[in-house]
C-alpha cells in the first residue's frame, strides 16, 4: 500500500496530528516522495527547526527556496520553513492601505508585542501562503505542515477570519469611543457601546483601552484585506484536489489525539484521506522479540493494541500507512528519504 | 536513586518541554508523588482534550472543574474564558459588571483580539490558585504546560504586556504575576526530554532562551524513555535494543557538553532526572505508578 496513488490529481495535501507525532518529518517525506515520482513539490513547514532547515540546506524564513535532491529524482522540491515575524510583517504590508500605516503598524508597541512574543495566528499566515503556492504554476503539488497545537482546526474552521478579529466593523463601533475619551475624557462615552466598554474600562484601565483601540483602527484595513483573500482560501480546502493526512504514532495518548483531530476534521466537512502511522516497530524486530526484551515486549503488544484501534476508529475508507522506526538520523535528507521510501 | 524533594517542596511546578516527550505523564507521576508525601496536588491542563483523566482510567467530565483522581490528587482542563470570568467574578468581585459587560457577545470578541490576553489570565488563574486562594485540598499546582515554544509566549507574556505601554490595572496585574513566577522557592519550571538527538539539540538551543525571558526559573531537567542496557544477542530484537541504546548513549554524550557550555555561558546549572523508557504505561495508572516510576529514576548524567 502506498499513498502515492492518493497524490494523483491533487494539488494540496495537510498535514494534521499532535505535537510530536513526526508531523514535520513525515511532510518532508511526503514531499521527496512525490518529488521523486516526478511531481514540482512545494513544501511549507511551520515549525521552524533550525536542522531539519539545516538537513535540508535551506534558511528559516517565508522565502521558497530549492532543496537539492539526488541525480535520479525526477521532479522538484522547493521548501519554506516559515518564520513568524517575517510572514506577519509581509502580510501588514500587503494590506495596509498605505506604506505610511503600515510604518505605523509595523512600530507600533502592541504590534511588536503580538508579533514577535505572543502568540499569534502563525496558521492563518500559512493558510495565505498556502493560496499564493497553490496559485503559483511552478508547482503542481503543495505540502502544508501544520501547527503543533490542539487548536491547530481552528483554522480549517473559520479561515476566513483571522482568530478572534471577527466582527471588525462591530469592534469599530465599540472602540472608536475610546479615541474620542482619549481627546476629550471618559466623560464622553455616552451610547450604549460606549457604556459597555465604560465597563471595559474600569477593569483593563482607560489608557491601555485608548491605546488598544488606537491600535485596533490602524490594523482595520489590514485585516479587513485578510479576510477577503480568506474567502478564497476556503474555497482552497474544500476543493477535492486538496488532501488530508492524518500523522500520529501507536501509542495510547497519541491515539486519543487522532481520535480528536479525526472527529473535528470530521464535524467541519473534511474527509481525512489517509493516515500515516510512524515509529512503529519493525516487522523484523516485533518478529524477535522474546521475554529477554521485556521493554520491547511491552511496547510490541501495546503497539498492536492501539495499531487496530487506529484502523478500526479511521474505517475502510482511510488508507492507514505503517512507517517502521528507523536508525538513522531523521534531522538528515538521507535519513528521510528512508522514511519516503515507505511512503 | 534519585531525590525529587526540592521538586516536590515547591508549590507550583510549570512543565514544559518538546511534543511527545512524555509531559504529560511527568506532571501526573509528580502529582501522584506529591500525593504520596501527604500533600494534596491539582494537575492543571488548559487543553482542547483532557488529556489527563484518562490515564486515570476516567472519561473526561466537563471543562473547568475540579475532578478528584484519587487521594489528595485532583486535577483541572482550564478554559481559557472561564479564566477570564472567575478573574472578574471572583477576584475583582465584580459579577453584575461581568453579566452586563463581559459576557455581551460583541465585548467578548473585542476581549478576545486583545494579543496574549489569554496567556495573562492563564497565569493570573495559576498565580490566584497557588498564592492568593490555595485550596486547603490541593495546595501544589503540577501544570502540564504547552510546548516549549508556546511555553515561552506564555511565559513572556506579562513582559510584553509591560513593555506594550499598557497602564492601568492589567499591567499592575503582570507586575505582580511576573514577581511571583519569579520566586523560586515557590515557583520552578520542570523541562522533559528524551534522549535523542534531535530533541537534546533542541533543548540546548531552547534553555538560554528560557533563562533570559521567562521570569519562572528552571527548576530541572527531565529524560524521559532512557532505554535499559540491552541483553547481548544477535537477533533482529537485540540488535534493536542496542542501537536504540547506543543512540541514547550518544545523545546524552551531547546533552552533557551542552550543559556544561550552558554552565559556563550561562549560569544554568540545574539537576537532571532520568526516567527508564518503560515501553507502554499500564493504564489506568496505578495508585503507586508515580512513587515507583520517580523511585527508579536515576539523577545526573555521570
Amino acid at each position: 500500500m502506498s499513498l502515492i496513488p492518493l497524490l494523483e490529481g491533487k494539488r494540496v495535501v495537510i498535514l494534521l496530528g499532535a505535537g510530536g507525532v513526526g508531523k514535520t518529518t513525515s511532510s518532508v517525506a511526503v514531499a521527496v516522495r512525490a518529488a521523486s515520482e516526478g511531481r514540482r513539490v512545494a513544501l511549507l513547514s511551520i515549525d521552524p527547526a533550525q536542522r531539519l532547515a539545516a538537513a535540508l540546506g535551506i534558511p528559516l524564513g517565508g522565502e521558497m527556496r530549492q532543496v537539492v535532491l539526488g541525480p535520479e529524482v525526477k521532479g522538484t522540491l522547493d521548501a519554506a520553513m516559515l518564520d513568524q515575524k517575517e510572514v506577519f510583517d509581509a502580510m501588514v504590508r500587503r494590506h495596509a492601505p498605505n506604506p505610511s500605516v503600515a510604518f505605523r503598524i509595523l512600530s507600533h508597541p502592541i504590534y511588536q508585542a503580538a508579533s514577535t512574543k505572543l502568540i499569534g495566528p502563525l496558521e492563518y499566515m500559512a493558510l495565505a501562503k498556502l493560496q499564493d503556492l497553490a496559485d503559483d504554476k511552478r508547482y503542481d503539488l503543495v505540502v502544508l505542515d501544520t501547527p503543533p497545537d490542539t487548536h491547530a482546526l481552528d483554522f480549517l474552521a473559520r479561515p476566513n477570519v483571522l482568530s478572534g478579529f471577527f466582527e471588525n466593523k462591530v469592534m469599530s463601533w465599540l472602540v472608536k469611543p475610546f479615541l474620542v475619551a482619549g481627546r476629550f475624557g471618559l466623560g464622553r462615552l455616552l451610547s450604549a457601546g460606549e457604556k459597555l466598554m465604560g465597563g471595559v474600562a474600569k477593569v483593563m484601565g482607560v489608557t491601555a483601552l485608548t491605546s488598544f483601540a488606537d491600535f485596533l483602527v490602524l490594523v482595520q484595513e489590514v485585516i479587513e484585506g485578510f479576510n477577503a483573500s480568506g474567502e478564497k482560501i476556503l474555497k482552497l480546502l474544500k476543493s477535492p484536489s486538496t488532501c488530508f493526512f492524518l500523522v500520529t504514532v501507536p501509542t495510547r495518548a497519541a491515539e486519543r489525539s487522532a481520535r480528536f483531530v479525526t472527529r473535528e476534521l470530521a464535524g467541519l466537512g473534511y474527509q481525512l484521506d489517509a493516515a500515516i502511522v510512524n515509529r512503529c516497530l519493525p516487522a523484523a524486530v516485533a518478529a524477535a522479540v522474546d521475554a529477554s526484551q521485556p521493554t520491547l515486549a511491552r511496547r510490541l503488544a501495546s503497539e498492536r493494541v492501539v495499531a487496530a484501534a487506529i484502523e478500526a476508529m479511521l474505517g475502510k475508507s482511510v488508507r492507514v500507512i505503517r512507517v517502521e522506526e528507523i536508525e538513522d538520523d531523521l534531522a538528515a535528507l538521507a535519513g528521510i528519504s528512508k522514511l519516503a521510501v515507505q511512503l | 536513586m534519585a531525590d525529587i524533594r526540592p521538586l516536590l517542596a515547591l508549590k507550583l511546578l510549570l512543565v514544559t518541554g518538546k511534543g511527545g516527550v512524555g509531559k504529560t505523564l511527568v506532571t501526573a507521576t509528580l502529582g501522584q508523588a506529591l500525593a504520596a508525601e501527604g500533600r494534596g496536588a491539582l494537575l492543571v491542563e488548559s487543553a482542547a482534550t483532557d488529556q489527563i483523566a484518562p490515564l486515570f482510567g476516567l472519561v473526561p467530565g466537563p471543562k473547568h472543574e475540579e475532578a478528584p483522581l484519587g487521594e489528595r490528587l485532583g486535577s483541572i482542563n482550564l478554559d481559557p474564558p472561564e479564566n477570564f470570568r472567575e478573574y472578574i467574578v471572583k477576584y475583582l468581585n465584580q459579577p453584575f459588571l461581568y453579566e452586563k459587560v463581559f459576557n455581551h457577545r460583541v465585548v467578548k470578541s473585542f476581549i478576545n483580539t486583545i494579543p496574549g490576553f489569554s496567556e495573562l489570565m492563564m497565569l493570573g488563574r495559576l498565580f490566584y490558585a497557588v498564592e492568593l486562594k490555595p485550596s486547603p485540598r490541593y495546595p501544589t499546582l503540577v501544570y502540564d504546560g504547552f510546548a516549549s515554544g508556546h511555553f515561552l509566549s506564555l511565559m513572556t507574556t506579562p513582559d510584553a504586556v509591560l513593555q506594550s505601554s499598557l497602564g492601568g490595572p492589567v499591567a499592575k496585574e503582570s507586575e505582580r504575576i511576573k514577581a511571583f513566577l519569579g520566586d523560586t522557592t515557590k515557583c520552578g519550571i520542570v523541562y522533559v526530554a528524551t534522549p535523542e538527538e534531535l530533541v537534546v539539540s533542541e533543548a540546548l538551543d531552547f534553555l538560554p532562551k528560557l533563562k533570559e525571558k521567562a521570569p519562572a526559573k528552571l527548576a530541572a531537567i527531565v529524560l524521559n524513555r532512557v532505554p535499559p542496557v540491552p541483553a547481548a544477542g544477535a537477533d533482529a530484537a537485540s540488535q534493536f535494543c542496542a542501537a536504540r541504546r547506543a543512540r541514547a548513549e550518544q545523545a546524552l554524550a551531547t546533552l552533557t557538553r551542552g550543559l556544561e557550555r550552558l554552565k559556563a555561558e550561562h549560569g544554568l546549572d540545574v539537576p537532571v532526572y532520568l526516567l527508564p523508557e518503560l515501553g507502554a504505561v499500564d493504564e489506568p495508572f496505578a495508585v503507586d505508578f508515580g512513587t515507583r516510576l520517580w523511585a527508579d529514576a536515576a539523577e545526573g548524567l555521570k
